[in-house]
């Protein structure tokens, strides 16, 4: 009995001595990784800081949007330089075999954007639960409030265009201990769009006309949003149906939209781009260039620096300084080779025959102009030289493309041109003397006592093109120009400072011909103008009519490389009916030693070592990470 | 010094009982079966990347938890297995093949190895194809078989060096007709590949096989298909 006592006691004792500790305020600390809601909004800097860094999370995907996700600047990002462009029929990448970023929702992805916009969704909340108390004049506050709706709607639209239908959290939550009290199922895709277009009329009433300069959401911005969130909400209501999915989700109308509504956003997208049109604020860059030569430098320098066509950018987001967190890495990943100034891993974009293919010539507007290659004229047949064919000759590699759309030679570096004053180098081998091809295989050889070397040069310093080398060197052809600058490559990361346009002027201009074709609303006469005037812009004299081919093909080749393609391909549901078993092609420049002096010809083919690509209808959606613990329904993932 | 004893027995006992807690068994129940067509008793084979879904929801695991569906994908042959199930009741529905609904099982048991076939009615069938080579090109002949009143959208014949051959994986440029009518068994179909104008993909003396696909405009309907042929070009 003693011993029970004992033992009691002693347990008691144990309780006593752990529970002590409690009673000295030891934890009741103010967090160290926390700062209190009056610290940071308390003062103007403060509010200003915030703002920076909900800019800084905004889902734009520019210079530092790679494969593994957003704001790829920290560090040495090593993602292999691998873009969305290369996922669609714009570029491949020099190493791998096809990406085909589509299903992965979940992990260190670009698809992935649940977490990171929700976590935007939740500082920008934490915002606009503050604003009504912060001691700012009035016309402050309410800037303030539009520029929070404005970042509010354009989280939700990243992660919407990305997963369908969303719990909508309109304010922010707070934990007390019951997480159940904090689950919100899901809203329906339209509803979703509905209130991404409500959020964006509040930031249009609210925000200023400028910032004085200071790149900030101006009303011009969210009207430009919006116009790209409406057409999106157009298009996957008008062509929903022809990539049908069932499941719990589509049951609920998480995923889905109707064709009857398909009008009504259509008429949102006109309304919000005959605003910005008619507001005489902005304008195309260099409208009536004389030559298609001036057309392609006035094009490529509005890349390179943004900054000196204001008129056009409506929305910038800047690059000052290089260094981690702060520079872009697309000059070391996407130069061609022979500029690469020490770096060892240049050359990753390589834009597609396809693509080059797309651009109008000057003499037969209107229409795509394949680079025809041979006097029997198919441009269907990939599958390499083929010596019973009849290759056209030229002297200078560059003739072919030469009557081609200026922006085809300010986007893509075609063999032999120009660039930072080099040649750059193109070659994928050539025909020896006796007719035996020597493609893709290195080496020289000599003839009448002439050396010529397979890809062009003798050292990998010397071209651009088909060497297998450190996947330094393009495999379709062609290599990238747009956005990359005049001076010398550093080599080092994130060195680039080259500022990223996220809205343009073009943008709404194309936004606005689409909703018009697609709809049949709106100014067909005005449409038909602005699509011409961008043609004008790129040097077309020659008008063409407004047709849905003609403003797709448009879109496709002026805005080029800024991330539109993928999304025009799902919004528009085109991806699964180009991407079933895809494969892109290549262009290969190769010397023909038959003829005295030697004359290029060319060989259209399939890119090397590339695996089909095929795009799943259920991929439309992708998968909402974290379901089990949420409760949210998951998207038709089977 | 027994007062010590008596903290450390102490400290032995919530020790010992913390072992327990999370100790719940490993999935021991596996599942597998195969979709058979109820017209021909053969197995139903499918796209292997694209294949039917078997959603499982447990029952009675959590209250009035709705998103507690686990999903596997059955193969290219039309089997499937998961072997790695907790024992226990179930609802089971098969979705987004390519055969007309079936009603789900609304509740099942899943213990040992639980065998679970479904018959189902393919939304098309290839009927006597035919795919053989005559000089350097490979046709296939083949008529429809339609089980319902829904269009044909599309037939093709598919090429590839792995036996899943089918729509998304070919190694020619589309080998596709679009037909969007009904069709009537007694309509014969052709489809043909030319060798030579795919020498750079289809490479001579390599064995590949050929496959006639076809797939029904219903609504999220995927490919029926054919036997895969294989022989050497």
């Amino acid at each position: 009995m003693m011993k029970v006592f004992k033992f009691i006691n002693c347990v008691l004792l144990a309780a006593t001595v752990s529970l002590l500790p409690s009673c000295t305020e030891v934890l009741d600390l103010e967090p160290q990784d926390k700062l209190p809601v009056e610290a940071v909004f308390g003062s103007p800097a403060g509010v200003k800081l915030y703002m920076a860094n909900l800019y800084y999370q905004l889902p734009t995907e520019d210079f530092l949007f790679f494969n593994s996700g957003f704001n790829q600047n920290q560090g040495g990002p090593n993602n292999g330089g691998q873009t969305r462009a290369q996922s669609t029929d714009e570029a491949v990448h020099s190493e791998a075999g096809g990406l085909n970023n589509g299903p992965n929702g979940n992990g260190d992805n670009m698809n992935n954007y649940w977490i990171a916009g929700y976590s935007l969704i939740r500082d920008v909340n934490l915002l606009i639960d503050a604003i009504p108390t912060l001691n700012i004049p009035e016309d402050e506050r309410e800037k303030l409030s539009g520029e929070a709706a404005f970042v509010r709607a354009f989280a939700y639209f990243g992660i919407a265009i990305r997963y369908g239908g969303l719990p909508l959290i309109k304010e922010s939550q707070e934990y007390l201990g019951d997480a159940e009290s904090l689950k919100v199922q899901r809203s329906t895709e339209k509803e979703t769009y509905d209130y991404i277009l409500s959020e964006l009329d509040i930031a249009i009433s609210k925000l200023p006309e400028s910032w004085d300069g200071e790149r900030r959401a101006t009303k011009w911005v969210a009207l430009a949003l919006k116009s790209r969130a409406a057409l999106h909400a157009a298009s996957l209501a008008k062509f929903w149906d022809k990539a049908p999915l069932t499941g719990d989700a589509v049951d609920m109308g998480y995923v889905g939209m109707s064709a009857s509504d398909a009008d009504t956003y259509y008429a949102e997208c006109i309304d919000a781009s005959a605003e910005i049109m008619d507001s005489g604020v902005f304008s195309l860059f260099q409208p009536t260039p004389a030559t298609p030569a001036e057309a392609a430098e006035n094009y490529r320098r509005m890349f390179q620096d943004p900054n000196i066509a204001l008129n056009e950018a409506i929305f910038i987001k800047g690059h000052t300084i290089p260094g981690n967190r702060r520079g872009h890495n697309y000059d070391i990943w996407f130069t061609p080779a022979q500029l690469a100034n020490g770096w060892p891993h240049p050359g990753r974009m390589n834009p597609t025959l396809d693509l080059v293919d797309k651009y109008e010539t000057y003499t037969n507007p209107g229409e795509e102009a394949p680079i025809v290659t041979t006097s029997e004229g198919d441009i269907d047949d990939y599958n390499g030289y083929d010596a019973s064919k009849n290759y056209l000759h030229f002297d200078d590699p560059r003739t072919p493309f030469e009557d081609k759309d200026a922006r085809l030679h300010a986007t893509v570096v075609i063999p032999g041109s120009t660039m930072k004053g080099e040649e750059i180098v193109i070659q994928a081998g050539f025909i020896l003397p006796d007719g035996t091809p020597r493609i893709r295989t290195g080496g020289s050889v000599e003839v009448d006592g002439v050396t010529y070397y397979n890809y062009g040069g003798p050292t990998t310093n010397d071209y651009s093109g088909f060497d297998g080398f450190g996947g330094n060197n393009t495999k379709t052809g062609f290599s990238f120009r747009k956005f990359l600058s005049d001076d010398p490559v550093t080599p080092g990361w994130n060195q680039s400072t080259t500022d990223w346009v996220e809205f343009r002027y073009a943008e709404i201009l194309l936004n606005y011909a689409e909703a018009v074709t697609e709809s049949g609303l709106g100014d067909e006469a005005r449409a038909a103008e602005v699509m011409n005037d961008i043609r004008r812009r790129a040097g077309h004299t020659t008008e063409i009519p407004l047709t849905i081919a003609n403003v797709m093909r448009e879109r496709t080749v002026e805005l080029a490389f800024e991330n539109k393609r993928w999304w025009d391909l799902i919004r528009r549901r085109e991806r699964h009916e180009l991407f079933e078993a895809q494969i892109s092609h290549a262009l290969q420049p190769v010397l023909d030693l038959r003829v005295s002096p030697p004359q290029y010809i060319f060989i259209r083919a399939n890119v090397h070592n590339m695996n089909p690509r095929t795009f799943l209808i259920r991929d439309y959606y992708l998968s909402i990470p974290g379901v089990g613990a949420s409760g949210v329904i998951q998207n038709p993932t089977g | 010094m027994k007062q010590i004893k008596h903290i450390l027995y102490f400290a032995v006992l919530v020790m010992a009982t913390s072992c327990e807690i999370d100790n719940y068994d490993q999935p021991n129940a596996e599942l597998y079966g195969t979709f058979i067509d109820e017209g021909t008793n053969e197995p139903l084979a499918q796209d292997i990347i694209n294949g039917t879904v078997i959603e499982l929801i447990e029952q009675g695991w959590v209250e009035d938890q709705t998103n507690v569906t686990q999903t596997l994908v059955s193969k290219g042959d039309g089997t499937y297995q998961n072997s790695q199930i907790f024992s226990g009741e179930y609802l089971v529905r098969a979705v987004r093949g390519n055969f007309h609904d079936i009603p789900p099982i609304e509740s099942m048991e899943i213990k040992g190895r639980t065998e679970l076939n479904f018959l189902v009615t393919p939304y098309l069938r290839i009927i006597d194809p035919v795919i053989e080579r005559v000089g350097s090109t490979v046709t296939a002949t083949f008529r429809i078989e339609q089980t319902s009143t829904q269009e044909v959208s599309r037939i093709g014949l598919y090429v590839h060096p792995n036996p899943n051959v089918g729509n998304p994986m070919t190694l020619t440029s589309r080998v596709e007709s679009n037909i969007n009518r009904l069709t009537d068994p007694s309509e014969t179909f052709s489809l043909s590949i030319d060798l030579d104008a795919n020498s750079s993909t289809l490479l001579q003396g390599n064995p590949y096989y050929f496959r006639i696909g076809a797939v029904s405009s219903a609504g999220s309907a995927k490919y029926n298909y054919g036997p895969a042929v294989r022989f050497t070009i």
